[in-house]
């Protein structure tokens, strides 16, 4: 089964700082691929390298076969792949389901977006409050709005860009079941960076860590946990 | 956004018909002093909500929008004065050269990433430099002024725009009201989600897969062609243009007040902004006329108080907050 | 033409660009530290050039020795503005800065045309029709006491921010708003300060500036769009930018209004400016913004 989505030997540098250095990796269709990796890492430089915000120095990145590096956002985006930010940013003035049907227009006409915005939102438990004004949302519920409105642009593959930092447990765990139901269901592939464990755990089918900007370890989650350079990584050499 | 329609009760809907029929019949019972004032509300709801489209929906800040103004003007006007083409006909060039403009002026800004500020003061710069260039444009009379031929008219030449001031009332109000009528379609399409999605955020809108740049040059070139209409009113309704007035940066302040004032990106707002603004303008005028004081730049202080004061304390212009009051609540666009 | 009259345009306007360099200067200090966009900068200047024409009228006092005075005016006036009017737009959308600052802009310029009318008037010392001639070189009196001025004013200027501890604080704050909160530094008043600074500036520029032109409320516009196209040339943020900004313009205008006509010179401004924003958007001596 060939990957969808390809990363061969990527690498970036800022003036001289070397924020991701040989990076490869490959992400089967309906797989959950988590990055973690310690602050500073490069994670969130490798997603926006795939995202194209940044064009990469070195390697190629395949999307279903096709190279996609070097492409802006929005073209990044219509081949099929959708992102969230780490600090949310919906359209404040808008109102919930606005925000929504923005995204959907990427696919569907006005009548057939506003009509299926609704749907979409339910799915994420934000039916009720999609008349609301996306400024007076709470955390969690901008952050599930991030990710419908992402959702919305009907994605092969779904970047989450730690969706789930500053959420409750419960909130993480619903978080979870709305993201596996989609995998699920909808054979959506997700890669997300994340430093929630208990959220990586639940979800994730195959596991990278950077460290440094370079590929320290990857494999079933299992494994890689117990990996002693992951351990070092983050807890330091001396506690391993 | 939600159909209006379906969120604006019957009231709303009664008053905006209401309003029509008034506006319509207001020749039959007003004076042509009062004629003027209504023109000139309309005037500036007209380029108030032209620009809207740029600067409000789009979130692109046009500080310069007189270059629109003065190019339509005197396109128009040099190819009457010298060729004696209709206004009509003349109007679909100075459509062309300002909308060319405008998509030169947005290609340039957008390219190379000028916005906020930078953008603003990129739209001086433009109007500025027009203003100095046709200072030295001696075929459309240079910094002297170019003339229309005025005459007393029996009859009213819509043909050539050639008439008394009711016949220029009719012009500008449904100039007005096919522009709400636009303004309102493009709310409601594809463009008018992916200019307030821009406006917002636009790094934002570039993850949802919009095309950014596209979607900017067209509100600049659909707000540009639709301001360069305003100027070809205004050269025949004055019949004459000066490039120190026409291209002057108070001029395109003036032409910015009434729709921020109202509500910037509302669609309603800039309607409301110039009534306000130019009501209450002339109300000043007369009360100090009572009092024998007139002085030149008291109505431009005004101006800028009531700025001020929109500015600080309802961010939102006045419609908004008057909407909710009288229970109407639009969501058009803000 | 004999190249003595280019060598003497050409000084003239650099002289008279150190003056604009000074107000650039006020510009520069106020938008790189409390990033506002001062739309209102020209006005401001033109209050001082009035002050300055009133003492003369009224006292026969010299503006260049008023020049500390005006200044200190023009400090008070900007305090009160940032610390009254702006402070809470700090963090509002762009465009409501501009829009307050316009409006501020406006009620300047308009009640100056109130008080004033709209005739041009001048200040006309002793020495205004004086020269100096230093070899080919003819150079008027006023453009050199000016031009003298204007360094002495800048150099105060640097001084106090190199040197003044106030100075490294407001500097802080401009580097880095939430590093400057969390030591503790007072943030609002420093802005207030700031603002105050960029005030006298333009203040000691008006009263340099009163003996090189004529002036009417209108100059008032002009001189903030003038300002942005220095302090955009320059760099943002670059007080050797700013001046040097000045210089250069002055030195372009003068020239241009040579070789072509003296009103097409404003047109060489803004050819620069559009140049600067497309090519070089951090100005000479700006850093490159992330």
């Amino acid at each position: 089964m060939s990957a969808l989505l390809d990363v061969q030997r990527l690498a970036k540098s800022f003036s001289g700082l070397r924020a991701v250095q040989d990076v490869s990796f490959a992400v089967p269709p309906g797989a959950i691929f988590a990055v973690i990796g310690p602050n500073g890492a490069g994670k969130t430089t490798l997603f926006n390298m795939i995202a194209g915000v940044f064009r990469p120095d070195d390697g190629a990145i395949r999307f279903a076969g096709e190279r996609i590096d070097g492409l802006r956002p929005d073209e990044v985006c219509r081949r099929g792949i959708a992102r969230t930010f780490q600090i949310v940013r919906p359209f404040p003035a808008l109102t919930v389901e606005e925000n929504v049907i923005v995204g959907m227009l990427l696919r569907k006409d006005v009548a057939t977006a506003r009509r299926a915005a609704g749907d979409l939102l339910a799915r994420l438990d934000l039916h009720d409050k999609r008349h609301q004004r996306a400024s007076t949302l709470t955390l969690p519920d901008r952050k599930r709005l991030e990710v419908a409105r992402a959702l919305a642009t009907e994605p092969k593959l779904l970047l989450l860009d730690e969706c789930m930092a500053g959420l409750r447990p419960t909130e993480t765990d619903r978080m979870v079941a709305i993201l596996r139901e989609l995998n699920r269901e909808a054979g959506l592939t997700i890669l997300l960076i994340e430093h929630v464990m208990r959220a990586v755990m639940a979800l994730a089918t195959r596991i990278l860590v950077l460290h440094h900007g370079a590929a320290i370890a990857e494999g079933a989650p299992g494994d890689v946990v117990r990996d002693p350079a992951v351990l070092a990584s983050y807890l330091g050499a001396e506690a391993v | 956004m939600t159909d209006w329609r379906d969120r604006v009760p019957g009231r709303g809907g009664v008053a905006l018909i209401g309003l029509g029929v008034v506006l319509l019949a207001a020749p039959l019972v007003a004076n042509d002093y009062l004629l003027t004032i209504l023109i000139l509300i309309l005037y500036f709801a007209y380029t108030g909500q032209a620009w809207n489209i740029m600067s409000g929906f789009a979130g692109q800040l046009s500080l310069g929008h007189a270059l629109f103004v003065g190019l339509g003007a005197y396109v128009a006007a040099a190819l009457y004065v010298h060729f004696g083409v209709a206004p009509w006909i003349g109007l679909v060039a100075a459509v062309a050269v300002a909308a060319a403009c405008g998509a030169g002026i947005g290609f340039l800004a957008f390219r190379f990433g000028v916005a906020g500020v930078y953008l603003a003061i990129l739209t001086i710069a433009f109007a500025e430099f027009a203003r100095i260039g046709f200072d030295h444009f001696a075929w459309v009379g240079g910094s002297a002024g170019f003339f229309l031929p005025v005459a007393t008219y029996t009859r009213n030449d819509v043909w050539n725009l050639r008439g008394n001031p009711t016949m220029f009332y009719y012009v500008i109000l449904a100039l007005t009201a096919a522009a709400l009528l636009l303004s309102h379609a493009l709310l409601r399409s594809r463009l008018g989600y992916y200019w307030l999605a821009i406006r917002e955020d636009e790094e934002a809108a570039r993850a949802l897969g919009i095309d950014t740049f596209r979607c900017k040059m067209a509100a600049v070139v659909i707000s540009a062609a639709l301001t360069s209409v305003a100027g070809v009113f205004f050269a025949f309704y004055y019949n004459n243009l000066f490039p120190e007035q026409v291209f002057h940066i108070s001029r395109s302040i003036e032409l910015i007040l009434a729709p921020i004032i109202g509500g910037i990106g509302t669609l309603f707002g800039p309607v409301v902004g110039a009534v306000l603004l130019t009501g209450l303008a002339e109300g000043l005028r007369e009360a100090l006329d009572v009092f024998g004081f007139d002085a030149p730049g008291i109505k431009q202080v005004f101006y800028g108080i009531c700025l001020l004061v929109v500015v600080t304390l309802l961010p939102d212009g006045v419609w908004p907050p008057l909407a909710r009051a009288l229970r109407l609540r639009p969501r058009e666009g803000a | 033409m004999p190249a003595e009259i280019y060598l003497n345009v050409a000084v003239s306007g650099l002289l008279t660009g150190l003056v604009y360099g000074l107000m650039a200067l006020g510009l520069s200090v106020i938008f790189g530290v409390v990033r506002v966009v001062n739309f209102a900068h020209g006005e401001m200047m033109t209050i001082a050039m009035y002050l300055a024409i009133v003492l003369f009228a009224a006292f026969r006092l010299d503006p260049l020795v008023m020049m500390v005075p005006i200044a200190g005016v023009l400090f008070a006036l900007g305090y009160a503005m940032q610390a009254g009017l702006i402070s809470p737009f700090i963090n509002r959308p762009e465009h409501m800065q501009f829009m307050l600052l316009v409006a501020v802009a406006m009620i300047i310029v308009n009640t100056l045309l109130i008080l004033f009318g709209p005739d041009a008037r001048n200040v006309q010392t002793s020495y205004a029709f004086d020269s100096f001639a230093v070899g080919p070189l003819i150079v008027d009196a006023t453009k050199v006491y000016a031009g003298g001025a204007a360094i002495v004013a800048a150099s105060a200027l640097f001084a106090f921010f190199r040197r003044a501890r106030i100075g490294t604080a407001i500097r802080a704050c401009a580097d880095n708003y939430t590093g400057a909160l969390v030591v503790g530094l007072d943030v609002k008043r420093l802005y207030a300060l700031t603002f105050g600074l960029g005030a006298a500036c333009v203040g000691a520029a008006g009263s340099m500036l009163v003996l090189l032109v004529d002036v009417t409320p209108a100059l008032g516009p002009s001189y903030t769009l003038l300002a942005f196209v220095i302090v955009i040339t320059g760099g943002l943020g670059s007080m050797p930018g700013a001046l040097l900004g000045g210089v250069l313009i002055g030195f372009t205008e003068a020239l241009a209004g040579l070789l072509f006509t003296p009103s097409a010179k404003s047109m060489f401004a803004f050819a620069i400016l559009v140049l600067v924003l497309l090519f070089r958007p951090q100005g000479l001596l700006g850093k490159k913004v992330a």
